[in-house]
């Protein structure tokens, strides 16, 4: 992947502490972090390291203790509720380890209900070109109008890879996306993320267990006790 | 159509299913509260709407009586009155308690004495002839009464039965130790008008015949009035138009209506339609929480799918109104399911209380024939329909509230890491 000059992600000094009954826990200990347009970083580290939390960070699911957070350029710190929920809507698609799909709707309604978040604007037949396109790059279009629970685990991951990437966002985050897949679907999910990302020119920050799956991107950070280690 | 709408619908009707089981249960509950509520003020309002005809009918729009007793010179007034383009119909009338003696008894009802001569059955203030079980309307004379069927039955007399009358002079003669006898008239009739206290306690004979009795020469008791307009409000400004034009000819007439003549009863009957009104929006209460419990079921249960929603950029006020629309929904689809169900049980009512009788084993029903109740009453009123469809649809959406703040104010962090 090409590493481009501007800086979508800017952290410094990013700490993060959760209260354990009476104790304190830092879990991110004055982390800096960055990511260029079109950069691809993996995250590693043990269970409990501090991935998750730091991708809850980053993505502004949850709140910083201490450091400063930019989203191209902007603090997002200050931030209201709202406004960080629209900036995100146009900034960050996600992938998650258990999917997270609604189990309610069909394959087509998970996208369709994602791309009414995203696109307020957007009329349906818009909407419908987009989720057919999407389907198609990821190998579901004959599955459109299945439930959710009837499919694979890899058919599902795939359903959220195109969720993630269907309101056009900048960056991907990928937290464990194959932590519950066997070994040939993570490797095929993997390299169908590894894939769109690229051809859509998106920056990925994917959470993994799995030195050979972090290999295929730009740059690898492990985390260990709150901070990276070289 | 915004995202939350179109979530809150595939919550409600989740796609390949009909509907959720939550909703079903949380619509139904609603449902059937209002349909009690509907049912209950329907019967209650047509329980009411009967006794009030009811009323009216016997005991005329308006009646004009002088508060000294008797009334001697009325000529005037009813001419004047007879006049009046508002009245339809005016009939004088006199009344007095009196003693009534059979072979086999003894009561103290009330005679009341109507001008038979001069009214055709049709032209009657008070309809006798529709209230006549035994005998005709030409039979009553100054020689004859009419009884209620209760007194006849306490007096046991029949059609043909001659009983003594004892007006109160004539008592008031006797205890004095003067020896009068007393007036004979012969039953020629029996009346039954439908109330209870009016019937136990009622001898109907002619004003002539009524008069002698009570040796009240020509003088009367007041008149009984019927107007052509006999909406409840009508009645209230011609008794007020009234009572200025009579105290002209003399200052101890009083004019009532039938409202006033039955205040207690009336007054009764509001204060029973609220309070079983009362009682019952807490039937709707109850329903209302198993909305609140089933909404607050279903943001425990899609906690994480909140979370999705917060990371995908939903917004906290989009997710509470995403549930508050379903709180909106079910109280509305209740209620409108609810007040069919109530309007089909009500058109049916007949047959379900029969079929509730025959379950019971039970054909004695007491309130047959009372107050010209002969089936359950049910008059519908628009305003008890959109009261309870406003009413329940605010519960309901006020009970979804809760719930719907709880989701929105979920961190999404923590909603995603919820087990």
């Amino acid at each position: 992947m090409n590493s481009q000059n501007e800086s979508l992600i800017s952290g410094k000094g990013l700490w993060k502490s959760f209260q354990s009954g009476d104790d304190e826990v830092s879990i991110i200990k004055g982390l800096d972090f960055s990511l260029a347009q079109g950069e691809s970083i993996s995250i590693m580290g043990d269970s409990g390291s501090g991935k998750s939390t730091l991708l809850n960070l980053l993505s502004g699911l949850d709140c910083l203790d201490k450091g400063t957070l930019k989203w191209k350029e902007r603090s997002i710190e200050n931030l209201s509720t709202s406004t960080l929920s629209s900036m995100r809507r146009s900034f960050i698609g996600f992938v998650f380890q258990s999917f997270y799909l609604v189990p309610d709707l069909t394959v087509y309604e998970n996208l369709y209900l994602s791309a009414k978040i995203g696109y307020k604007d957007m009329n349906q037949d818009e909407i419908h070109a987009r989720i057919s396109e999407y389907l198609e790059k990821v190998h579901l279009k004959d599955r459109e109008q299945h439930s959710v629970v009837t499919l694979s685990g890899g058919e599902k991951q795939r359903v959220a890879i195109a969720r993630a990437l269907i309101n056009d966002p900048l960056i991907i985050f990928a937290d464990e996306p194959t932590g519950n897949l066997d070994d040939r679907s993570s490797k095929e999910i993997l390299e169908l993320l590894l894939s769109l990302v690229e051809m859509e020119e998106k920056s990925l920050v994917l959470v993994t267990h799995n030195p050979n799956f972090a290999q295929h991107t730009d740059k690898q950070l492990y985390l260990k006790n709150g901070t990276f280690e070289d | 159509m915004p995202w939350y709408i179109y979530y809150a619908i595939k919550q409600l009707f989740p796609s390949k299913k009909v509907i959720s089981y939550f909703s079903m249960i949380s619509i139904i509950g609603v449902a059937l509260g209002v349909s009690v509520l509907i049912i209950v003020q329907s019967v209650m309002n047509g329980f009411g709407e009967n006794i009030r005809k009811h009323l009216a009918k016997t005991n005329g729009d308006i009646l004009i009586y002088s508060s000294d007793g008797m009334l001697t010179e009325w000529g005037d007034l009813f001419q004047d009155l007879t006049s009046d383009p508002t009245i339809k119909t005016i009939s004088p009338y006199i009344e007095s308690i009196l003693m009534v003696q059979s072979e086999d008894g003894t009561a103290f009802p009330y005679i009341r004495g109507i001008d038979v001569q001069n009214t055709e059955p049709d032209d009657l203030v008070i309809p006798i002839d529709e209230f006549i079980v035994a005998g005709s309307y030409s039979a009553l004379n100054d020689e004859t009464v009419f009884l209620g069927v209760p007194l006849a039955k306490r007096l046991n007399v029949k059609i043909g039965d001659a009983v003594a009358l004892y007006s109160p002079k004539l008592l008031e003669y006797l205890t004095e130790e003067e020896w009068l006898y007393p007036k004979e008239f012969k039953v020629a009739g029996l009346v039954q008008s439908g109330s209870p206290k009016l019937d136990e306690n009622l001898v109907l004979g002619s004003l002539g015949g009524t008069q002698d009795l009570l040796e009240a020469e020509n003088a009367i008791t007041g008149f009984v009035i019927n107007l052509w307009d006999t909406d409840e409000s009508a009645v209230v400004s011609a008794k007020a138009l009234l009572q200025d034009r009579v105290i002209d000819y003399e200052e101890s007439l009083l004019v009532n209506n039938w409202m006033d003549m039955n205040a207690d009863l009336l007054f009764i009957l509001e204060q029973e339609k609220m309070v079983i009104s009362f009682i019952i929006i807490f039937i709707i209460l109850v329903a209302s929480f198993s909305i609140a419990v089933a909404l607050t079921l279903s943001v425990i249960r899609k906690t994480r799918e909140i979370g999705l929603l917060n990371a995908l950029g939903a917004e906290s006020w989009q997710i509470a109104l995403c549930f508050c629309s379903q709180g909106l929904f079910i109280g509305l689809v209740g209620s409108i399911l609810g007040i069919i169900f109530a309007y089909l049980v009500l058109e049916n009512r007949d047959a379900l209380f029969g079929a509730y009788l025959w379950i019971m084993n039970s054909n004695d029903v007491q309130f047959l024939g009372v107050y010209d109740l002969y089936s359950i009453p049910v008059k519908y009123l628009w305003k008890d329909f959109y009261q309870v469809l406003i009413l329940s649809t605010i519960i309901s959406f006020s009970a979804a509230l809760v719930p719907a703040l709880k989701a929105a104010k979920l961190k999404p962090s923590e909603a995603l890491r919820y087990e």
